[in-house]
């Protein structure tokens, strides 16, 4: 084999062209690309570096292959895994780099992978995340301990309390003993009967009274513990970048939200009338079943392996069947909603009898998932009965004999059972101590983990604040991806003046939205840089940029409340007169006015109760209230009807004048007065000038033009033909 | 150019081996040829082999569909071939053959298995998402990396497997 000489880069691919796992040696010099298979069925083959016109990373189902382009061709030379894929997106940097005689690193492709922890190699939710394997135990628990410690005071007169109760629940078998021994049987004392009474009463009494103040103690402590827990996940999530609302589900942040934030508040209140006093209750209960007698005592402890290893048995088989339950009932309401709010399509479908089928299946597999661990329930129940009154039946039989041979006394013998009476019960609830703290604790690691995540999008240190703006906006050699090894923005540039009405135009998927959620920095931007009035974006806050710019969506988005509460959502203190103003502007008055409440309607979830029109007017006004020297409008008019359209059109262009404009539509007549229209393709600028300028181009916009006119004469002769 | 969306059928195109492992299509009627295509199927998981979409790279990187071959059993066994060996090029995933350990661990599942390609040990986000049906007894699994694991029939693991394979995915 040939010595290469001069290596610039080098790294290995982990499969061969065919799919099958191998060890592809790839290495790069100032003049050679090599592709060297050092296992796998693939020929050795290198490329002048000369002769690649470009290289390219093409996605496929599992695995990716890297291309390079010749004679105008890609062909895929090697084959990766996706584990690889950010190792390759280096890669492709530092390839192209060395091509054009830019400096390399190969260092940079021996980089852990940003989504596992440097230290221990566990995956992380984000590449920010902090890892819960690093995490210690007592790093949680003292995390859970700090929040905890605002109460302390509380939780101290809880505990002191419990174990008043405990030794008070201690008392009435002890009180059994006397009655029994002094009373009842040598009747020695027979005129204490009334006052042990008494004090038996009055025991329970004041158990009763302590066992309603922990309670009420932990509970009040328990809620405010959580509820300050759920307004910091709140605040957090409001604060976190979109790009984590797109890894993370919004159900599994409403699991945040509702199971773990309830399983911290189970901690809570179990912690103080759970755990711990399970433990006082097995110690007091231990100390008087060995003070009474010793012997008798460890007979007690017989039935307590069974117990222990039953419960461990139990749970351990039976917990994963609850998963099973809470998945069924999850499909099952998952189903019925699905249907339910789509019920004029199955019947328009007649698809009822199917619908019905697959109801059925749901259900029977709830069926079947309650049975299972009702039936485990009902087994195990009994048997720990069983194990418990052996433990009692054990007493019974050997403290009987003792009695009989005068070696304990009958009170003994009762206060005996009265104790071991109440010792298994803590005894089960204690086993299940390990399940419960595990649950917690992921719990706890689950609500850490969002407190502890940093935003994607990072706010300035030395903030530059924005007073007032003219609306210059510059975008620099701006890269971006939402999957940072897909760049769907690939080196954007381009100037909009101060005032300037621009449309974006492009097929979807082209990155015209993109565009539009960098200059909003719901994203930061990979490589480049945006400027607003020459100022970096990523030197403005993120709320004080948006205070500038007003956004209007294709999907009016309106909250539950009120006509006039919804259009001042960006601006709560605007008057009456603003709000009817801005209406007005936005076309929205004379529907609104149609109300009987006016402005005073309350809309229900999403703006049900309006059309499509009439909730994107309303999001208008609520742009033209706040006023912003930049708006940007994002298909706003795209899924409305045409009456709706030529309304919003309206209000638009009465809203536009003086502004820095940005417009993306598909409807391109829209944009034949802007100022400036700029042609996306695959994530680049394949065009910039005004309509005529682009007419005479005859290039991608004047094809999207004339594809539309053609449609739209399609139209007008239907409707003609009709 | 426009480019035809009929059905291909080896009365209108011809399947050529090309450069470098890549595959050729060329188009009968309007003499063209298309380099460097690859095959991606309709259905990859109720009918794979059947209803296959040709596509080809246009110099600014961008896929193209070329259009359908809607029978592939049609074509001579040569083109037949290239076709199949294109398309499977474009899936890649692991055979579990055998789960040999599942752990659960902050909200991940680590996974042991024997696969087709040898063992494998890989993390699961423990989400629905990331373990989802694949006909009628299958499961894909799609660990951290979007690499993919699949079990065909869950119903063929050992009862051990089975047992502690739907413990954590008993969706």
């Amino acid at each position: 084999m040939e010595e290469i000489k001069d290596i610039k880069l080098e790294t290995e691919a982990d499969l061969d062209l065919f799919g099958n796992p191998a060890k592809i040696r790839i290495v790069a010099t100032s003049d050679k690309l090599y592709i060297i298979p050092e296992k796998g069925f693939q020929e050795k083959i290198s490329f002048d570096l000369k002769r690649i016109e470009s290289f390219n990373i093409r996605q496929t189902v599992g695995s990716a292959f890297f291309q390079i382009k010749i004679d105008g061709y890609f062909i895929d030379i090697f084959r990766f895994t996706n584990s690889n894929r950010y190792k390759f997106s280096r890669f492709i940097t530092q390839v192209q780099n060395l091509k054009s005689g830019q400096p390399v690193s190969n260092d940079i492709l021996n980089q852990p992978h940003p989504f596992l922890c440097q230290k221990c190699g566990f995956p992380l939710q984000t590449e920010e995340s902090t890892c819960p394997n690093c995490l210690k135990q007592g790093a949680i628990l003292s995390r859970v301990f700090s929040l905890l410690s605002e109460h302390i005071g509380w939780i101290f007169i809880i505990f002191f309390l419990m174990v008043i109760g405990v030794a008070l629940s201690l008392i009435p078998p002890r009180i059994t003993k006397i009655l029994v021994d002094e009373v009842l049987t040598t009747r020695k004392h027979v005129d204490w009967l009334p006052y042990l009474v008494i004090i038996l009463v009055s025991a329970e009494f004041f158990r009763a009274q302590i066992n309603m103040l922990v309670g009420t103690i932990s509970t009040s402590v328990g809620t405010l513990i959580t509820n300050n827990l759920r307004k910091k996940l709140f605040k957090k999530l409001e604060e976190l970048s979109l790009s984590y609302y797109d890894i993370n589900s919004v159900g599994t942040i409403m699991t945040r939200f509702s199971s773990d934030v309830e399983a911290f508040h189970g901690f809570v209140t179990q912690a103080g009338q759970g755990f711990l006093l399970n433990i006082f209750m097995l110690i007091g209960i231990g100390i008087m079943l060995f003070s009474i007698n010793w012997l008798l005592a460890l007979y007690v402890m017989i039935p307590i392996p069974f117990v222990v290893i039953g419960t461990l048995i139990f749970w351990r088989g039976v917990y994963p069947k609850y998963y099973k339950v809470w998945d069924s009932q999850a499909k099952l309401s998952t189903f019925l909603n699905n249907v339910l709010s789509g019920i004029k399509t199955v019947k328009a479908f007649s698809q009822e009898e199917k619908e019905f089928n697959r109801f059925t299946f749901y259900a029977d597999k709830l069926k079947d998932s309650v049975r299972t661990v009702n039936i485990n329930i009902s087994v195990f129940n009994p048997l720990m009965a069983f194990l418990f009154s052996l433990g009692g039946l054990i007493i019974w039989y050997v403290g009987g004999k003792n009695v009989l041979e005068g070696k304990l006394t009958l009170g003994e013998l009762m206060a005996f059972l009265s104790y071991i009476g109440m010792f298994y019960s803590p005894l089960t609830n204690l086993t299940l101590l390990s399940t419960w703290f595990s649950n917690f604790t992921t719990a706890s690691h689950r609500i850490f983990e969002v407190l502890d995540t940093e935003p994607q999008v990072k706010e300035p240190k030395r903030a530059v604040k924005l007073m007032k703006i003219k609306g210059e906006i510059e975008f620099r050699n701006v890269t971006f991806g939402y999957d940072p090894y897909q760049p769907v923005i690939k080196n954007v540039s381009f100037k909009i003046e101060p005032g300037e009405i621009v449309g974006i135009v492009g097929r979807s998927g082209s990155g015209k939205t993109t565009l539009v959620n960098l200059l909003c920095k719901f994203y930061d931007v990979q490589e480049g840089e945006i400027l607003i009035d020459g100022k970096n974006l990523k030197d403005i806050p993120s709320y004080e940029l948006r205070k500038h710019i007003g956004l209007v969506l294709q999907e009016p988005f309106l909250f539950r409340g009120t006509i006039s509460e919804n259009i001042s959502y960006g601006k709560p203190d605007a008057t009456f007169e603003e709000i009817i103003n801005a209406a007005k502007v936005a076309n929205a008055h004379e529907f609104i006015m149609k109300f009987p409440n006016g402005y005073d309607t309350l809309l229900g979830e999403r703006g049900a109760g309006l059309s499509g029109g009439e909730k994107q007017r309303i999001t208008i006004a609520r742009a033209v209230l706040c006023d912003p020297p930049i708006l940007i409008l994002d298909e706003a008019t795209s899924s409305v009807d045409t009456e709706s359209e030529k309304k919003i059109q309206d209000a638009l262009s009465s809203l536009w004048k003086g502004r820095t404009t940005i417009i993306i539509a598909h409807r391109l007549s829209t944009l034949k007065e802007s100022d400036k229209i700029i042609v996306i393709d695959n994530g680049r600028i394949a065009e910039i000038g005004n309509h005529n300028e682009l007419m005479e181009k005859r290039g991608i916009y004047y094809n999207l033009i004339v594809m539309q006119t053609q449609l739209s004469s399609i139209d007008g002769a239907l409707i003609h033909g009709n | 150019m426009e480019i035809k969306k009929e059905y291909l059928t080896p009365d209108n195109i011809k399947i050529l081996k090309g450069e470098f492992n890549t595959i050729n299509l060329f188009l009968i009627e309007d003499g063209i040829l298309y380099k460097s295509v690859f095959a991606v199927s309709c259905f990859p998981v109720t009918n794979p082999y059947n209803f296959i979409s040709i596509f080809y790279q246009k110099e600014t990187g961008e896929i193209e569909e070329i259009g359908i071959i809607k029978n592939i059993s049609v074509f001579p066994e040569e083109e037949k071939k290239l076709i199949i060996e294109t398309l499977n090029k474009h899936y890649f995933y692991y055979e579990i053959t055998r789960i040999l350990d599942i752990k659960w661990k902050f909200g991940f599942l680590l996974f042991k298995v024997e696969t087709d390609k040898g063992e494998k040990e890989f993390y699961l986000r423990w989400e629905r998402s990331k373990a989802i049906d694949i006909g009628k007894k299958g499961k894909l699994l799609i660990d951290i990396f979007e690499d993919r694991y699949i079990i065909s029939d869950v119903e063929k693991l050992t009862p051990v497997e089975k047992n502690l394979f739907t413990k954590f995915i008993y969706w």
